[in-house]
């Protein structure tokens, strides 16, 4: 099914492509809100893919790869909107505080801490977390997305995993000095 | 703390846990109007297009992928082969200075395998070139990495780009190519094309009219000091008739040798040295300089796979418009 809308659309049938789009919209930004962590710029991602992935179809050249030639051109499009927004002044991060119990709270604490340290991440190392952590991606599948050998991706997951470790260790750090303090 | 837990879960847990929001309202609607206002680009500009198309096909490539890494399209093959392939992204090994700052050592880029300095992973910023001449800074958003940087060639390379494989083995990346002192090659022997001159103008009108290219018109250009022109090629779609010696080096059917260097440190085989030209799918922006230095230098913004080349194109361009050329 899929494959003859991929056919359709790459000889210019718009609405086969709208068919598609609307089959891979959801997950296209599912994908790029985890990676930018930002609706906004999530949103230009999702349609600056759909756009591009429009206007080079014709270069497709095996409609079964379709899915993994659409995260290729999202990977590439947050990354740009990711630049993009390093370009402006960063944001504060809020972060609600809702435990309570303190099993809850420490659950809610971890979560924050990995939402903190997930921001801090290169693009590159959120868009490598989230491929494999939530899309399932096997290395393999994972560079396709990237456009990187697989050796690379490899060694991306390993310095990602280790600085989001090292972003939650500085943030325990930070919170131990805080309530050191407190306390004094 | 986290850092005690099982990091893996917990951030697969908090994905899914995010991951449960649906698109804002109209965000179809608007992709598709933007859609609507788009024209598909025709096959024949695409090229071959995507090339890790299929799981299977990406596996196989991947697995084949041996990490070698590009210089420029069929250029220093000697070091490709040996050079691992870069991870783009990582951690900087040298902060933005004009100071020298060879990478460590051993480097996942060409610098680090016996062919110069260079800076590795790039954060943003301006550098100036440690071994280029002659000497030029540019700067880079995040996402570029610094592969290379000798007396005749500078290499910078696009996290988010693609790559080629050649039947050989040797592999390239997209990126941004700096050659100084380029001379048109002749397709059957490793020399220089008799009667066409080494000015920008000499060798823009010469690759503009050659009869083995699609290239577009030249236009004017400045950049840096550097003045010139600009221009886009690419393989025809039909096969060569006429023999070219890159289908023998590299076992590519559709190819053509273009550029040797001229650089008077070059010797074939060594690091100064460039063999260019164009391969299968690639699309490559030429710009041509006359530099303040009396240097001929050439910039090619090269997509080696040709599947993004406006995306190349675009991250690119602001790069080469921040080049500045030493006297």
């Amino acid at each position: 099914m899929q494959r003859e809308l991929v056919e359709r659309a790459r000889g210019g049938d718009r609405d086969a492509f709208a068919t598609l789009a609307a089959g891979s919209i959801g997950r296209l930004f599912n994908i790029a809100q985890l990676m930018l962590r930002d609706r906004d710029l999530a949103d230009d991602a999702v349609q600056e893919t759909l756009v591009l992935a429009w206007r080079d179809l014709k270069g497709l050249r095996d409609p079964d790869g379709f899915d993994a030639w659409l995260h290729r051109i999202l990977v590439r499009s947050v990354y740009r909107e990711a630049n993009r927004e390093r370009r402006r002044s960063p944001r504060m991060v809020q972060v609600r505080q809702v435990a309570t119990t303190p099993d809850a709270a420490a659950d809610v604490e971890d979560r924050d801490a990995i939402e903190r340290g997930f921001r801090r991440l290169r693009p590159e190392h959120r868009a490598v977390l989230v491929l494999r952590h939530y899309l399932g991606f096997s290395d393999d599948e994972a560079a396709a997305a990237l456009a990187v050998p697989t050796g690379t991706i490899k060694s991306r997951l390993s310095r990602a995993t280790a600085a989001l470790r090292s972003e939650l260790e500085a943030d325990a750090r930070s919170a131990d000095r805080l309530a050191m303090e407190t306390v004094r | 703390m986290t850092a005690t837990h099982d990091l893996d879960r917990q951030l697969g847990a908090w994905l899914e846990e995010r991951a449960t929001s649906t698109p804002p309202d109209g965000l179809l609607e608007r992709s598709l109007a933007r859609v609507d206002a788009t024209r598909q680009r025709p096959g024949w500009l695409i090229r071959d297009g995507w090339r890790l198309s299929s799981s299977a096909a990406a596996r196989g490539r991947a697995a084949a992928a041996i990490g070698v890494a590009a210089v420029a399209m069929f250029a220093v093959a000697r070091l490709s082969l040996v050079a691992p392939a870069p991870s783009i992204g990582s951690p900087a090994t040298a902060s933005p200075s004009s100071s020298p700052s060879p990478s460590p050592s051993p480097s996942p880029y060409l610098c680090g395998q016996g062919a110069g300095t260079c800076r590795g992973s790039l954060e943003p910023g301006t550098y100036t070139t440690n071994g280029f001449r002659p000497e030029l800074s540019y700067s880079v958003p995040a996402g570029w990495a610094n592969d290379l940087d000798v007396n005749a060639m500078l290499v910078l390379l696009d996290a988010a780009g693609g790559q080629y494989r050649y039947p050989d083995g040797t592999t390239f990346r997209d990126g941004i190519y700096v050659y100084r002192r380029p001379v048109a090659a002749s397709a059957t022997s490793r020399t220089a094309l008799k009667g066409i001159g080494t000015k920008a103008r000499d060798l823009a009108q010469w690759l503009s009219g050659h009869a083995d290219l699609d290239a577009s018109p030249l236009t004017t250009v400045t950049i840096g000091g550097g003045k010139g022109y600009r221009l886009d090629i690419a393989l025809p779609g039909s096969p060569r008739v006429s023999p070219d010696r890159c289908t023998t080096d590299h076992g590519e059917p559709r190819c053509e040798s273009l550029f040797l260097s001229d650089t008077p440190a070059a010797k074939p085989g060594g690091p100064d040295w460039y063999d260019f030209g164009i391969v299968g799918p690639e699309t490559a922006v030429i710009y041509l300089l006359d530099t303040p230095s009396g240097d001929t230098v050439m910039v090619v913004v090269d997509d080696v796979d040709g599947v993004d080349r406006a995306g190349l194109v675009a991250a690119a361009t602001p790069i080469v418009n921040s080049f500045v050329f030493s006297p």
